[in-house]
């Protein structure tokens, strides 16, 4: 390359450099890539004699960030002597002698042990100096010297991103686990941690940077294959996840201004040290066993090359023909590289390889597992959801507009009917982004089974199916915590010991196995296991003592088994012999109400339960039926409606003058003149004139007043902003077919009115 | 000539100039900060949401979001009139719990955008109960006209410091 760009790329940097300003590490970022641009070979071709100078420059860019500019000043001023000396030694040609600010900066460097020393130092040697030094920041504090109240978004996206990061790492620990030669799995599982080792040294928080760094170090010898990971070291480094992610919890709560907890860094990092040391140890016996060694595919540069029209497909044979030929007359060196084959050949050029083998990279890491998809704040997609309903009810108000009927002419028709397609498929499509596989919550369980399972000394399978099925994405977290309890119950109380189950003649093995599918507009997930089931007699004894059940009563198995879910059943004393979390499962079932779905359990006695739990696909749209109370329109979740019907005057009863009551189907119900809460006028005020709508809350069932009944109708909910949000009664709003807003009623806040 | 134009030159430094839509309510001008203005559209049915602050009428659709609205006659318990085609919603950006809301203020009729220097601009001193002061941000003077300039932050707060504050006035 021409020292022009050499030249420019000095020039570049020197600016950078006088831009930089003491404590602002961000900008050491461009610095580190110009250098990097600086070091390719196609650039410092005919230039290597400033190579030295380069990797010494970034080695000083290294410490600075690692030292957190502890003298900034000298730090800056370092930096732009050594590049000025590269500018001078640019213009002196190779000859001029060894710098002073490289020897300064070897000095710099020396002077202050630093943490990228520090960590990849030979802990053996080094270990006495590395205790003394941690000991004084490492258990104290988590965040020394890190300014929060600057570039909070910036730690915020941190911390979402180093959460994703470690939850792909959990998941495929666990694949690697089955299959621990796989060099793509490890690879898989490396990357992040380089990547949140190298943001969190970036964002100075020293203390996740060296740990991260630790277990980085650990996987990468690993991948080197000097030794296997086995059942201890993927077990560390999932406390490492763990230890990191707890980390990051602190991190967010000193960003909101709490005080972070200390955490016992120091341990950690010689638990990690020690294993790394013994897997070394171990090394000589395992490396033969890794002979046929497992090549991740990726397209070949010679394709890529093709593809990309630099080179015929002939000169690609050619070329190929040539490194056998090679290969052939040379076995015992390393095969030709194709690129230098053909930039022999002068069939292209260094550049247009150097491109494709960055090609074949990104290709490589696109199989390894990130997928092509962006990031897109919610607000944005509730924004489009927004307007892309506002849309729909404007092209049906168009399409029954008088006017535009009157001059329907067979074009307006025909595009008013292509509006409508296009409108009520651009809905559909704006709903569905707010949809994610279920894979991520049901990735997380595989880890729950996996401690549970070493926890509990049980052998489990978890078998999962329906992965791709999905569900909105403010669901997916409220989701999980019913779903662990419930994993947990089956692991804990469902499934027997490996000898009780060889006893009763099953595998030793237990199963459990996830399912989730689509179903009436709800999701469905199953939780399965092949234990012993649910011990109904215990269930119906305990039912009774409680007085949830009589002597008399002949309840089905099925509701036997739902019995469980009722409040104040499960905390006390234990169903099953193993016990519980302190949790009971009337916490479960509030909170799968909560989402609007349902939990049912059923049992087979001795072949294993299945909990199957129902919930809705989304939570922003809800069934509801459209009332109207005078002037206003209202519409009751359907969930809450039982009935609606017009009471004969017999069935219209008041007590003392006063409480109002109708009789429904024997029973006395209490009657709730929606006019008289909300304030309004009603059209009607003799129930028998008008419609009552009986509804149930925690079946408690009462009847509403209403004057016309419209119809059921799916609606989406808005909230009503903060100024208008706990009144009684109301859960919120709605926008109609006309584009006015509803409102939908809050059955359970009318109920204790 | 020369003096004049000095004099000019002085009566700008001496405040910086800011826009204020102006707005007619019950034959007064008031006044809001345009910056806090987000669009003004037409009068429309309001959907009433029953348990709320008596001043806050109801709740709108303003492109697929609800968003509540505040009638400024009854805020300032001016006579109620009937709205008619020159009945204005103002929806306003003000200050929340968590960021920035949307808001619709009920207004007898938008006049104008006006200037006015920090100089024009003269503190409130309290005329009325209804109204306390910390709603009126000052008073603009214009050649023939006097604006009165709102905190529109403070008058459509949830808080009813104003509230009590009159109550204790008129008691």
């Amino acid at each position: 390359m021409s020292q022009e760009k050499i030249v420019q790329l000095l020039n570049d940097l020197a600016a950078d450099v006088v831009m930089l300003e003491p404590g602002d590490l961000s900008s050491l970022g461009p610095l580190l890539n110009s250098i990097e641009e600086l070091e390719k070979p196609d650039i410092s071709a005919g230039f290597e004699y400033l190579l030295p100078r380069a990797e010494q420059l970034r080695d000083a860019i290294v410490t600075i960030i690692f030292e957190e500019f502890k003298e900034p000043e000298k730090s800056i001023e370092l930096l732009s002597r050594s590049i000025s000396e590269m500018q001078e030694a640019l213009r002196n040609g190779a000859d001029s002698c060894d710098s002073v600010a490289v020897e300064e900066s070897k000095e710099f460097e020396g002077s202050e042990v630093s943490v990228e020393r520090k960590t990849e130092a030979d802990a053996a040697v080094e270990e006495e100096v590395v205790d003394e030094d941690q000991s004084q920041d490492s258990d104290d504090e988590l965040f020394v010297g890190v300014d929060f109240s600057q570039d909070q978004d910036l730690y915020q996206g941190f911390i979402a991103e180093s959460n994703e990061h470690l939850d792909t790492i959990e998941e495929n620990i666990l694949n690697l686990e089955q299959d621990p030669e796989n060099l793509e799995i490890l690879n898989s599982i490396f990357r992040p941690f380089h990547t949140v080792k190298g943001v969190s040294g970036f964002m100075n928080l020293k203390q996740m940077n060296v740990i991260a760094h630790h277990l980085e170090n650990l996987l990468d010898d690993a991948r080197n294959q000097k030794f296997y990971l086995d059942g201890d070291a993927t077990d560390l480094i999932l406390d490492g996840v763990d230890f990191l992610k707890k980390m990051l919890e602190q991190l967010n709560l000193a960003l909101e201004g709490g005080t972070p907890e200390t955490m016992p860094v120091k341990p950690f990092l010689k638990r990690v040290d020690t294993l790394h040391k013994v897997l070394l140890g171990g090394e000589a016996a395992v490396e033969s066993s890794f002979d046929d060694e497992i090549v991740p595919p990726a397209p070949k540069i010679g394709e890529i090359l093709v593809e990309e029209g630099v080179i015929s497909p002939d000169d690609l044979e050619g070329a190929l023909a040539e490194q056998q030929v090679a290969a052939a007359a040379e076995p015992e060196k390393a095969p030709k590289k194709l690129g230098k084959i053909l930039v022999e050949q002068k069939k292209t050029d260094v550049k247009s390889v150097a491109r494709a083998i960055r090609q074949q990279k990104q290709k490589k890491d696109v199989a390894g597992g990130a997928g092509s998809s962006i990031k897109v704040d919610m607000e944005k997609l509730d924004n489009l959801v927004d307007m892309v309903g506002e849309l729909v009810i404007v092209q049906a108000m168009i399409h029954q507009d008088p006017d535009i009927a009157g001059l329907a002419t067979r074009k307006v028709t025909e595009n008013m009917a292509q509006l409508g397609r296009i409108t009520s498929s651009l809905q559909k499509v704006a709903m569905s982004m707010r949809m994610v596989p279920i894979k991520q919550t049901f990735g997380k369980m595989v880890r729950l089974v996996r401690d549970l399972a070493k926890k509990t000394e049980k052998e489990i399978d978890l078998v999962m199916s329906g992965e791709e099925t999905e569900i909105d994405r403010n669901m997916v977290d409220l989701i999980y915590d019913p779903m662990v309890h419930m994993i947990r119950n089956s692991a804990d109380h469902g499934l027997e010991t490996p000898e009780e189950r060889r006893a009763s003649g099953k595998n030793e093995t237990g199963n459990i196995t996830l399912k989730a599918y689509h179903g009436g507009g709800n999701v469905i997930i199953e939780i399965i296991d092949d234990g012993r089931g649910l011990n109904l007699e215990k269930i119906r004894e305990k039912a009774i003592d409680k007085g949830l059940l009589s002597e008399n009563d002949q309840p089905t198995d099925q509701e036997l088994c739902n019995m469980i879910l009722a409040p104040g059943f499960s905390t006390a004393d234990r169903v099953t012999d193993v016990s519980g979390r302190g949790v009971g499962m009337d916490v479960v079932k509030k909170a799968i109400e909560k989402l609007r779905g349902v939990i049912e359990i059923d049992t087979n006695p001795g072949e294993g339960s299945i909990v199957t739990i129902k919930v809705p696909l989304t939570l922003a749209i809800i069934d509801g039926m459209v009332v109207i109370v005078g002037h206003e329109r209202y519409i009751i979740p359907t969930l809450n409606v039982v009935e609606s019907l017009r009471p004969l005057k017999e069935q219209y009863h008041t007590v003392q003058g006063e409480g109002e009551l109708i009789k429904v189907r024997d029973h006395l119900l209490p009657l709730v003149r929606l006019h008289q809460v909300f304030h309004s006028e009603a059209q009607t005020s003799n129930p028998w004139e008008a419609l009552v709508v009986v509804v149930e809350h925690e079946s408690e069932q009462f009847c509403l007043l209403v004057d016309e009944l419209v119809g059921k109708q799916e609606i989406v909910i808005k909230s009503l902003g903060e100024r208008l949000k706990d009144l009684p009664g109301i859960a919120g709003g709605a926008i109609m077919g006309d584009g006015r807003v509803g409102l939908i009623l809050d059955v359970a806040g009318l109920s204790r009115n | 000539m020369e003096e004049y134009d000095n004099m000019a030159e002085v009566a700008t430094a001496s405040g910086n100039e800011n826009k204020y839509l102006s707005f007619h309510l019950a034959d007064e001008l008031y006044g809001l900060d345009i910056l806090k203005v987000r669009e003004i559209i037409g009068i429309q049915e309001v959907t009433k949401v029953p348990g709320a602050e008596e001043y806050l009428i109801g709740v709108i659709n303003l492109r697929g979001k609800v968003i509540p609205v505040a009638d400024l006659r009854k805020r300032f318990v001016l006579p109620m009139r009937e709205y008619d085609a020159r009945t204005c919603i103002v929806v306003v950006e003000i200050a929340g719990e968590a960021g920035p809301v949307s808001m619709g203020v009920v207004v007898d009729a938008v006049d104008a955008v006006v200037n006015l220097r920090d100089d024009q601009i003269e503190k409130a001193p309290v005329f009325s109960s209804e109204i306390s002061r910390d709603c009126i941000k000052g008073l603009g003077k214009l050649e023939d006209k006097v604006v009165i300039i709102l905190n529109i932050d403070r008058v459509c707060s949830a808080d009813r410091v104003t509230e009590e504050l009159s109550d204790e006035i008129n008691e």
